[in-house]
């Protein structure tokens, strides 16, 4: 799904995993999880997510 | 069947395109196999402004805030054009969320995206659940078998 800010993708996407059964992966949602697997207790990781743990992620 | 369970199809859906680069999508997208329809969501730039006032709560988008938004909307056009360009075979699916309702969207993406039933009535000796069996596969339904 592709689209410009604000053009809906959220809403949409919550219509295709609610109504329509579909897994959606947002890749925002998994770069929060795995910016918590990349940090620690004492040091949170900041910055960009790397794409490739996203990625990495969303294969297993 | 016998000793197997039938495992559901599921269905994934991406949420934007943040490789940016079709190299970089295609080589994550490969263990998945080609997307079966894209996705293009659009709406008008008026819209996209009042979202963005609703969103932030302010009564003015700012020269910076603009141009953030415009160069959003270009980078997205040129993503598009990629992935049509090169996805030849792969229907798209549009949807202007700014022209339609969100009950009209809905009403769109149920009839393209849900799934339909095949019912068939017939002589438990006559094999057809092969065939139909595959044809609810090859057409995305499900296939009721009565007899």
């Amino acid at each position: 799904m592709i689209g410009k800010s604000l053009s809906g993708k959220t809403e949409v996407s919550r219509m295709m995993s609610g109504n329509l059964d579909f897994t959606v992966l947002d890749h925002k949602a998994i770069a929060e999880q795995v910016r918590s697997r990349l940090g620690t207790e004492e040091e949170q990781f900041e910055g960009e997510v790397p794409l490739a743990e996203i990625e990495k992620d969303i294969s297993r | 069947m016998e000793g197997k369970e039938a495992v559901p199809r599921r269905r994934f859906v991406f949420r934007g395109y943040p490789q940016k680069k079709l190299d970089d999508f295609q080589k994550f997208i490969a263990p998945f196999g080609n997307p079966e329809f894209i996705l293009a969501l659009t709406c008008k730039d008026d819209i996209v402004r009042q979202r963005y006032l609703k969103k932030h709560d302010v009564d003015d988008v700012n020269e910076e805030q603009q141009a953030e938004l415009t160069e959003d909307s270009k980078l997205n056009k040129k993503i598009r054009t990629e992935l049509t360009n090169h996805f030849k075979e792969v229907p798209v699916v549009n949807i202007d969320t700014g022209k339609d309702s969100m009950e009209v969207v809905a009403r769109t993406l149920a009839d393209k995206f849900a799934a339909k039933v095949i019912l068939v009535n017939h002589e438990s000796s006559l094999s057809v659940d092969t065939a139909c069996s595959n044809l609810a596969i090859r057409y995305n339904c499900l296939y009721v078998s009565a007899y």
